[in-house]
């Protein structure tokens, strides 16, 4: 049954939406044996209506731009200069990517902070529970590791993608294994090797962190009271929503950069 | 020890791979519907800026060359309008010299003319003078001679006193 969050503890059906689990995605329902989790809905509607916005918006481009194309068109120009300045000839390939990211993140992290967001759910049995706990049906994308980390695996997989395209595949193992200066290239090339998997480490829960922290921060300033306290709190969580996406993406793009150099003799 | 993280924060392949392959999806749209229109926009713009660029360099040396063109014509027009004034006043120092010249002339011959008239009036005062006198002259004669003179005396007596007469004069 679909219900709002209640406002107090006395009611018999348990409000506990963050004691149930709060660095872990809700599972909504079961599809066999994959999990229907809160996070992987919202995802998939974001996808969604970005993907409407995109058609819509291709549709509607013209070259006297009105107030939301002038808008949309500032924005990416200013993302894209500023990749072009880092990556130069490398910018139409790198943009859609690093856009993509951008957008996905942004629009993530802020309608997170919408009302209603993550007050509307279901109150569902969980084992070991006495009680229903709330379950929201909605869930900000970026507080679930598998989100982030799926977005830090692509990120480091494409970084190296480009970096074998560019490179060539004997140039991009150079990067790694070298016998230079008796053997110190391959030990340091190796030691760059492991870097890279905490690339996927540092994308991954440096997004997630920052969001559950906003997450908590939220909770905790709404517990205190519900009015004019957590505000101050929502504006910084706008301007991390906004830092956070700008963070990822110039992180795969320093990435991109530096991997996809070629080795000076 | 890595599991145990990754159930803590419920982290499962299959949700992994959900999410890999729905971001995969929303770029594949994205690249598809949204970024090529946009590329499309802001390479026709950038080529509209650089163009108009061009054409202001363009109309920027027109209008100079069109400077250089009215500076030179100002300065030919400048030169033959100069032209035209010393001409105009080498004519006109022409033509004042020449009435003054004419003035000059004019002004001799009307003296000459007021000259010769003046010598024509004497001359003719004279002539009525000395007639006069000689009239005067014969009969103061015949008064004092109670004698009528006759055409002979009267040439004599005139020569004579016209000849006194120049002589006073």
């Amino acid at each position: 049954m679909l219900m709002t969050e209640p406002k107090t503890s006395n009611s018999n059906i348990a409000a506990l939406p963050s004691e149930y689990s709060i660095s872990a995605p809700e599972v909504i329902f079961q599809m066999g044996f994959f999990p229907v989790t809160n996070s992987l809905i919202t995802a998939l509607l974001f996808t969604f209506y970005l993907s409407i916005i995109a058609i819509f918006v291709s549709n509607k481009m013209s070259m006297v731009p009105g107030k939301v194309q002038a808008l949309f068109e500032i924005f990416f120009e200013y993302i894209f200069n500023m990749i072009e300045k880092m990556a130069a000839k490398n910018v139409y390939s790198y943009f859609p990517w690093l856009m993509t990211f951008v957008l996905f993140i942004l629009v993530a992290n802020l309608s997170a902070l919408l009302p209603g967001f993550a007050s509307i759910g279901l109150y569902k049995a969980i084992e070991g529970e006495a009680d229903q706990v709330f379950i929201p049906l909605f869930r900000s994308i970026n507080s679930d590791l598998n989100v982030t980390l799926a977005l830090a695996l692509i990120s480091v997989f494409i970084t190296h993608f480009f970096a074998i395209r560019s490179l060539g595949i004997v140039g991009y193992l150079k990067k790694w294994f070298s016998f230079k200066m008796f053997g110190i290239s391959l030990f340091v090339g190796l030691l760059e090797l492991v870097a890279e998997f905490t690339k996927i480490i540092s994308l991954s829960f440096r997004l997630f962190g920052n969001i559950m922290a906003g997450k908590i921060l939220l909770k905790t300033a709404k517990s205190f009271f519900p009015f004019i306290i957590p505000l101050p709190f929502y504006f910084l969580e706008v301007m991390v929503a906004f830092i956070q996406s700008a963070v990822f993406m110039m992180l795969t793009l320093v990435f991109m950069v530096i991997l996809s150099k070629k080795e000076e003799d | 020890m890595l599991e145990r993280m990754f159930s803590d924060f419920g982290v499962q392949p299959i949700l992994l791979l959900a999410q890999i392959v729905n971001f995969l999806i929303l770029f594949l749209v994205l690249r598809k519907f949204l970024y090529p229109p946009i590329f499309k926009v802001l390479e026709a713009r950038k080529k509209g800026v650089l163009k108009s660029l061009e054409n202001e360099d363009k109309i920027e040396q027109r209008l100079l060359a069109i400077e250089n063109e009215v500076t030179q014509r100002l300065s030919v027009a400048s030169k033959e309008a100069n032209k035209i004034i010393d001409t105009a006043s080498n004519t006109a120092d022409e033509i004042i010299a020449k009435a003054h010249q004419k003035g000059q002339s004019d002004i001799e011959l009307m003296l000459e003319q007021a000259q010769y008239t003046i010598s024509q009036q004497q001359e003719d005062m004279k002539k009525e003078m000395s007639a006069k006198y000689a009239q005067l002259v014969i009969v103061g004669v015949e008064k004092v001679t109670n004698k009528v003179l006759d055409t002979d005396d009267h040439k004599r007596i005139i020569k004579q006193q016209l000849k006194d007469l120049e002589n006073n004069l």
